[in-house]
């Protein structure tokens, strides 16, 4: 058996797997988003063209949800990515008990999101959370978290915040550790202050660090929905309804699989689109280790 | 006497048991797969188990599935060719969807096992209403969900309080009638120490706020406005004066709710209506049946002895040109059906006549862990109640709200079209939105937009045959 043969025979399985779980609901995802599927359980579909991405540009609330998802996507990868870069930092100058520590860290992100959702939700419940109590402390008056804006978004973010940024730090700090002892000896010799150091050696070598990490969180928040759902309901009235949830609802709560399927589609072409704009301002060429 | 057609029922039922094994004794095995809502909804089914296996060699192998992944765990049976489920729960706004195509009417099995009696059992609001579909019957209520005034009698029947309120309003301290009055008695108790606990008293509470579930109080007070859920056009019969008069008056009435009790859902409003003292309460059935109870989920809260300070009164409604209309929800009961996919359908069935025999019935319903509510005609007898003592006064305010029951819209896509109204219901009472008129405005937008996806004539001719229903259970909503 000749090689290329061998190896074709031998990449058959995975081929035909991701063909059957990647490509078939794809191409069922496209045949749904030009049907729509009536309400009565024995309907069948009808061929509906574009009609599915007319109503959806014409649809007040997917249009809300997109921006919101926008506003939240923005707000929460950069406060995960700046914080987890601080929290990778002071990690890297611990030198005993490290790994206990990032063991700790990581066990947000290995909470159930549903599981998370309630936590949160608990701490922020305008009546009984902590929250509340711990701002009656200090003199402020309580906030209604889940029902008003900006407060509903605020929580949102703040739970997303928490549960992601150790992971983000984990990365990070994945990325500190490849950084040669020597390079920064030599800067240092050079008369490099730590602030120097950061902007013109370590955080050029992050780089492919945070687009990992950066690409990691995006998508994270595109696909929310238990976090955000369990907190707000999507409310106060439909303000935090994110693009996850509101997918959702159009599939399984109104059984809309039409449109579901059109907004699935759209969404993929919006975040290729963000995501390539993320590695183009991420991924460029290293800068020079110019010290001034 | 017995018929000739009598005897022949018998025999085709008969035959129809034995061939499912429904006539066997103990040790035969048929398992009858459930579909059923958690918690404490489970008794209704559990307290059969042991009596289906024991005299029908029936054994209930139920699956547990929340709202609304139940519903969902229908569609997906049906989409997969079926056989996962015998009988299905399922909240009636969804009769629409399943009833078409999942459901199998029940109609013939009513017929073969002489059930017509157990059938008419069921108070006329809820078999009219929640379990016919297109003509037929397709489902079996089993938990009957309608909700009252709870007032504090400590509170409107005060003596000095009635003086009180007399000089301050010009009118006389009673169980109020129309919501104008509900308003001006909230308003009086709100923000003084008029009860027991000492503390500021309050004058209004609900059931829950939560954005999934506000409709069920402000729909019923729209209705009672001179409102409907469509017009004869089959545009929304809400977006005019009377959703908006509605709307305004709930959240007028927020405001002498405890506060914060806009992000108050059904267990704590639970307890903020014992921890406070609240004049007015509009609550379903479970708070008088079950609050007397030293087990049930009201006692932690101090329910059996702060529940003997409520009176109990159907919602106010309004009074429009010397025309008075009131309704109290109905939201959210259950219903039993049986899939069309089922291979034992007579074996489903008998799950259906046990849970719908009145001496079985009780079991659930006088169950201090159950939240299965009156819906059977004998359901509101105090003498059948055995663990639970529901007082006198409660169960005739219950039998009497059903009168003016205001149920679930049931079209297909209800599920859609409600979330549509939750979100600017909620938008409205939580302040994101200011208009209460641009707020149902863009909720009837999108009904529109859903009943054009959905096929207009189509579900026209649904919501034509909905509204028959209403009128045929005595429901006068105004025709628009």
């Amino acid at each position: 058996m000749r090689a290329r043969t061998f190896g074709r025979l031998m990449i058959a399985p995975a081929a035909a797997l991701f063909v059957t779980v990647g490509t078939g609901p794809l191409l069922y995802a496209l045949y749904a988003s030009v049907h729509s599927f009536p309400a009565e359980a024995d309907a069948p579909p009808e061929f509906r063209g574009f009609g599915n991405y007319i109503d959806l540009a014409r649809d007040p609330q997917c249009l809300q949800s997109l921006s919101t998802t926008a506003l939240v996507m923005v707000v929460a990868v950069t406060l995960q990515l700046a914080l987890g870069l601080g929290l990778a930092l002071a990690l890297h100058r611990i030198r005993r008990g490290r790994g206990l520590l990032v063991s700790l860290l990581l066990i947000p992100s290995a909470v159930a999101p549903i599981v998370a959702g309630i936590v949160w939700w608990m701490l922020f419940n305008p009546r009984t959370g902590p929250v509340n109590a711990l701002l009656e402390l200090a003199g402020i008056a309580p906030v209604e978290w889940t029902v008003a804006m900006p407060w509903a978004l605020v929580a949102i973010v703040v739970a997303l915040v928490w549960q992601w940024t150790p992971f983000v730090a984990v990365i990070l700090l994945g990325g500190l550790t490849t950084i040669p002892p020597s390079i920064l000896e030599a800067a240092r010799l050079d008369g490099a202050r730590s602030w120097q150091l950061l902007r013109h050696v370590t955080l050029p070598h992050l780089r492919p660090f945070f687009l990992v990490a950066g690409l990691l969180m995006i998508i994270e928040v595109v696909r929310l929905y238990e976090v955000p759902y369990y907190i707000t309901q999507g409310g106060p009235g439909n303000q935090t309804v994110l693009t996850g949830i509101y997918l959702f609802k159009l599939a399984f709560t109104f059984r809309n699989l039409g449109g579901a399927s059109a907004l699935a589609l759209v969404f993929v072409v919006v975040l290729s689109a963000v995501a390539s704009v993320y590695v183009r301002l991420v991924s460029g060429k290293p800068a020079e280790g110019r010290i001034a | 006497m017995i018929t000739r057609r009598d005897a022949l029922r018998m025999g085709a039922g008969a035959a129809a048991l034995a061939a499912t094994g429904c006539g066997r004794s103990a040790g035969a095995s048929t398992t009858v797969k459930v579909l059923s809502h958690p918690g404490q909804i489970l008794p209704i089914l559990t307290h059969q188990a042991d009596y289906l296996k024991k005299t029908y060699g029936l054994s209930l192998r139920i699956l547990e599935s929340p709202d609304p992944t139940s519903y969902l765990d229908c569609v997906k049976d049906q989409q997969t060719g079926g056989g996962r489920y015998d009988v299905v729960m399922y909240y009636p706004r969804y009769n629409g969807e399943l009833a078409p195509g999942y459901l199998l009417p029940l109609d013939g099995l009513i017929a073969n096992h002489q059930a017509r009696p157990l059938f008419d059992g069921i108070v006329d609001s809820y078999r009219v209403l929640y379990s016919e579909w297109g003509g037929k019957t397709v489902a079996a209520p089993v938990d009957g969900d309608v909700a009252m005034l709870y007032y504090r009698k400590d509170a409107i029947e005060n003596p000095d309080y009635r003086k009180k309120f007399k000089e301050k309003t010009g009118r006389e301290l009673q169980v109020p009638r129309t919501w104008e009055e509900f308003s001006l008695i909230a308003e009086f108790f709100t923000g003084w120490a008029w009860g027991p606990t000492g503390k500021t008293g309050y004058g209004f509470q609900t059931s829950t706020w939560d954005r999934a579930y506000i409709e069920q109080q402000w729909a019923p007070m729209m209705a009672s406005a001179g409102g409907n859920w469509f017009d004869k056009g089959f545009k929304p019969g809400w977006n005019n004066a009377t959703g908006i008069r509605a709307l305004g008056d709930l959240k007028t009435l927020l405001g002498f709710a405890p506060p914060g009790s806009v992000s108050l859902s059904w267990n704590q409003t639970m307890e903020n209506i014992f921890a406070e003292d609240v004049a007015m309460v509009l609550w379903y059935m479970d708070l008088g049946r079950l609050g007397m109870s030293r087990n049930s989920w009201f006692a932690t809260s101090g329910g059996p002895e702060k529940m003997k300070r409520f009176g109990y009164a159907p919602w106010p409604g309004y009074e429009i040109g010397g025309h008075y209309r009131n309704y109290n929800s109905m939201f959210y009961g259950r219903v039993l059906g049986i899939s069309r996919f089922s291979k034992i359908p007579d074996a489903a069935f008998q799950v259906l006549k046990t849970v719908l025999t009145p001496a079985r019935r009780i079991l659930s319903l006088d169950d201090d862990q159950s939240g299965s509510d009156m819906c059977l005609k004998g359901d509101y007898d105090p003498a059948v109640f055995k663990k639970l003592s529901p007082p006198k006064e409660f169960l005739d305010t219950a039998r009497g709200v059903l009168q003016n029951g205001f149920p679930e819209m049931q079209l297909p896509g209800a599920g859609e079209y409600m979330d549509a109204l939750q979100g600017q219901l909620h938008a409205y009472l939580t302040g994101a939105e200011s208009d209460p008129a641009k707020a149902l405005a863009a909720a009837a937008d999108r009904w529109e937009a859903i009943t054009d996806r959905l096929g207009r004539g189509r579900q026209a001719g649904y919501w034509s045959e909905v509204s028959d229903r209403y009128r045929r259970a005595g429901l006068k909503l105004a025709e628009l």
